[in-house]
């Protein structure tokens, strides 16, 4: 189930809702019962069966957790594998067997297993409760229901954001939503759901029906637009979904760290990432990273060797990371090859370029790094493990293999979509006018009451988009 | 506008109530909807009648388990919404907007720029090797000559009411808008003139060409049919127009696209301009090759194929320039045509011009007979006749703006009786 359905909309969310807020505030522990029955229904409704290997991830790791609170290293491995395991054998069986063919030349059949929704997010919040337990961070949880509804509580469950178990173990056990604090949550869910009905979705119908052409009839303008399209649809699907689920965990009393923060505004690709689905890279900084000893500052610059010894231990470090990024994202080799990109862009910043970047106008560096990232999404979206195939792509971006007579956006009448896309664009690279926030300022009631009235006419609006439309994919939703 | 809203409002009053009563409307927008689901009856049909609608499923173990039930759901919720009809007309309504602004902007921008250049007696447009000659005013005998043609086209709808008869505008450069904001010319829409004519139940289409990239992909630089791509659009748009009254099967598919080794032509309009163009200007003579059950043709009473196909296939070209690619490969229709499929179980009537040539055999397959009469013998071939014949159960009338404006099916003035 996703948020942008009736079925979440009509029948899920009064589901919870209802009950939870009949509830008295101080029975917190039936309050978390409900979230917990009505998350665990959340996630069975779309994957019945799965329900079971999340179950025993979790219980398995409630198990051990009495192991890592003593600082056992067995524990803490066993912690790991247990949750790491599921996560290889479901998403990479199928790429290691294909790889393993192409390479030996062999005929193993491919286990044709398919990805539990929402492993590779749950994954990882299941491992940040493992780790900072070993480390001390948080405290063991003894309430295995507690455990669970932590790992399955159904905003963050399919798509994130990547919710640490520090960031919520207070409110799991002690929480208050008030009627500003609902308000603000449903305020936060409807920007979520308008961001994913009204411009992702048009994007999105943009990037399919260009994909879906003769490829020989596709000119590099319309492959730039297919890109631009999609780059505007990624950012729009995630990042709405994550105020989606910021938003309905704001309404129930949770408080989530945010996960987008205007990321097509970065002026460069650090920035970029800094701004770009926080809550992973946070997780690939705090878990994987610095434990390896992040940018080898650590080192004595002055021991012999140690200068160039912290150069590399930073480039090895961004290496293992970037190329761990592009994996997560996918079982294929456009994914790794997208993250080995950045780890090259990356490292270019950091020890070539990076400080001429800082010295450009603000125009000029958000450009070149647009350019950059666009260009990243092109690697991305072709989900291909044929190199050819994706040199074949770029080449045609960048006007190799031309078309004789290219469609155009009329011919597949696209007009309107793509207007919604420079729209998406013009949100997303530019900051509020700051006569916005003057008259915010100086009008706080008055702009309150219009932005409240112009989110519920938002609200009733998407709602119709979803009635009406019947394009409605959800591109996290495999990661 | 930031879309990362700050939500750090001033904890005055007025954002309490404000609050309070948001929340409250927005639970109660939520909670009215699902209401309704239980309120109203359950609709089949659409309001307008064009939508069948999917009903709440029942819950099962089964569908649970395989996910049809969570599907069907979706579904059911969607087209049982008590708004559903609004919301359909919303969305189309909003999507139009758009594309008829960006259209706007698009076409203020290029009626900036010359459109027709004269080249000889015909003109290039836009400065490219696309040729046309000037585009089609209103003709107060054009007008005359369609009202006669759409009148015979009602009445021989009228004389079999078994058939479904259907109409296809082939669309040329000619009838294009355009150059009206940029030449000052007012092109006469004969497409729609024909279809206000005609009576409501013949089904009514025609070529469409979205912008001057589209119809460049669709139509020779200089000869004025369709190019193997305007074709297969043709094809699909007729099979689709069918499709609603006659169950025809999926669109055949395309094994490749043949080109007889870059094989460059003169069209009609260079030929009779006797324009003298660089051949590396000229166009590329090719055809889609369909995949086809084998089928057989007479041409009249002889059991034959028409054209030069087989020629063709086997590399005999004629690579002269001024030949004719069109009229020669799929050859004129002197006599009536007639082609049978082994696995159609109803029958067809094509009468139509040099259009429908290049998509005779696809069209046919759909169909167990299909008799194929070129406007230009309409008189000749006897059409009340083969309808005893054959009992068709369709009639498809295709052509270009000269095919309705003449070539009628009975003389005089009780041609419409």
């Amino acid at each position: 189930m996703t948020f942008s359905t009736l079925t979440f909309l009509a029948l899920f969310l009064p589901g919870v809702m209802i009950p939870y807020f009949l509830c008295p505030r101080k029975w917190l522990g039936v309050r978390n019962t409900i979230l917990l029955i009505t998350s665990v229904l959340f996630y069975a409704w779309g994957e019945p069966a799965n329900v079971i290997l999340i179950l025993i991830c979790v219980s398995l790791t409630y198990l051990v957790s009495f192991m890592v609170v003593k600082k056992s290293v067995f524990g803490l491995v066993l912690g790991i594998l247990i949750n790491l395991v599921p996560l290889i054998v479901f998403k990479y069986a199928n790429f290691l067997v294909l790889n393993v063919n192409n390479l030996f030349g062999l005929d193993i059949p491919s286990p044709g297993l398919t990805l539990p929704i929402g492993i590779s997010f749950y994954t990882f919040q299941i491992l940040t409760y493992v780790v900072d337990l070993y480390r001390g961070t948080v405290k063991l949880q003894r309430n295995p229901a507690y455990l669970t509804l932590y790992v399955f509580f159904f905003p963050q469950l399919i798509a994130g954001p990547i919710v640490r178990y520090s960031d919520i173990e207070l409110e799991l056990n002690k929480r208050h939503s008030s009627v500003e604090d609902i308000w603000e949550g449903v305020q936060r869910f409807i920007v979520g759901l308008a961001k994913k009905m009204l411009v992702a979705n048009q994007a999105g119908f943009i990037v399919s029906t260009i994909q879906g052409q003769q490829q020989s009839e596709i000119g590099a303008g319309l492959l730039w637009i297919s890109v631009i399209s999609y780059g505007v649809q990624i950012y729009f699907d995630f990042s709405g979904y994550s105020d989606m689920a910021i938003g309905l965990g704001r309404i129930f009393g949770f408080h989530f760290l945010e996960n987008f923060q205007k990321p097509y505004m970065a002026r460069s690709i650090t920035e970029f990432w800094r701004r770009w689905h926080i809550s992973l890279s946070t997780f690939f900084r705090d878990y994987i990273y610095i434990p390896m000893g992040g940018n080898g500052v650590v080192k004595d610059d002055f021991a012999p060797g140690g200068k160039r010894a912290r150069v590399w231990v930073h480039i090895r470090n961004l290496f293992i990371v970037w190329g761990l990024t592009g994996l997560w994202h996918g079982a294929s080799w456009n994914f790794v090859l997208w993250g080995l990109y950045y780890f090259a862009l990356l490292t270019l910043e950091k020890y070539v370029y990076g400080k001429w970047l800082e010295r450009m106008p603000a125009p000029a560096s958000r450009l070149i790094t647009c350019f950059f990232y666009t260009v990243g999404w092109a690697i991305f979206m072709t989900e291909t493990n044929s190199f050819v195939e994706l040199g074949h792509y770029l080449a045609r971006l960048f006007g190799a293999f031309p078309a004789a007579y290219p469609l155009t956006l009329r011919a597949l009448t696209l007009q309107g979509s793509f207007l919604v896309v420079i729209l998406g664009l013009i949100l997303s690279m530019f900051d509020t006018p700051k006569l916005v926030h003057s008259l915010r300022e100086r009008y706080p009631v008055r702009q309150l009451v219009i932005r409240s009235a112009a989110l519920l006419g938002l609200l009733a609006l998407c709602v119709l988009f979803i009635v009406g439309e019947s394009f409605n994919p959800f591109i996290y939703f495999r990661f | 506008m930031s879309l990362e809203i700050n939500l750090n409002i001033n904890n005055g009053k007025a954002q309490r109530v404000i609050s309070v009563v948001c929340t409250a409307l927005a639970a109660g927008m939520i909670l009215l909807g699902s209401l309704m689901y239980f309120l109203l009856d359950q609709r089949t049909v659409s309001a307008s009648g064009s939508q069948e609608l999917t009903l709440l499923p029942k819950l099962t173990l089964n569908g649970y388990l395989d996910t049809t039930f969570q599907r069907d759901l979706e579904q059911g919720l969607k087209d049982q919404f008590f708004l559903h009809d609004d919301a359909i007309a919303m969305t189309y309504g909003a999507k139009g907007a758009l594309r008829a602004l960006y259209n706007t902007v698009q076409n203020a921008a290029r009626a900036t720029g010359a459109g027709l250049e004269p080249m000889g007696d015909v003109y290039r447009m836009y400065g490219t090797d696309w040729l046309t000659n000037l585009p089609y005013a209103y003709s107060a005998e054009d007008d005359a000559n369609y009202r006669r043609k759409a009148a015979e086209i009602n009445a021989f709808a009228a004389r079999y009411p078994d058939a479904h008869v259907y109409v296809y505008y082939c669309t040329r450069s000619e009838d294009l808008n355009w150059f009206d904001a940029i030449e000052g010319t007012r092109t006469f829409d004969y497409a729609a003139h024909l279809k206000s004519l005609l009576d409501p139940k013949i089904g009514f289409s025609k070529a469409k060409f979205h912008d001057f990239n589209d119809y460049c992909r669709r139509m020779y630089r200089t000869d004025h049919h369709w190019t193997n791509v305007g074709a297969l659009q043709g094809y699909t748009d007729i099979l689709l127009m069918m499709s609603g009254d006659l169950k025809l099967g999926r669109a055949c598919s395309v094994s490749h696209t043949e080109d007889f080794d870059g094989l460059r032509w003169k069209g009609s309009r260079a030929r009779e301009a006797a324009l003298t163009i660089d051949e590396s200007k000229l166009d590329i003579f090719a055809v889609d090759q369909f995949i086809l059950d084998d089928y057989r043709m007479w041409f009249g009473d002889r059991e034959q194929r028409i054209g030069l196909i087989e020629d063709y296939a086997q590399g005999y070209v004629n690579r002269e320039l001024g030949f004719d690619q069109y009229l020669n490969y799929y050859g004129f229709e002197s006599e009536v045509i007639r082609l049978q499929f082994p696995k159609g179980d109803k029958n067809l009537l094509i009468i139509g011009d040099s259009f429908a040539r290049a998509i005779r055999e696809p069209i046919a397959s759909h169909f167990l007979n299909t008799v194929y009469v070129n406007f230009r013998i309409l008189k000749e071939a006897d059409i009340d006749a083969l309808m005893r014949a054959y009992r068709f159960d369709a009639v498809l009338f295709m052509g270009q703006q000269d095919a309705w404006s003449g070539y009628f099916m009975y003389e005089g003035e009780g041609a419409a009786q």
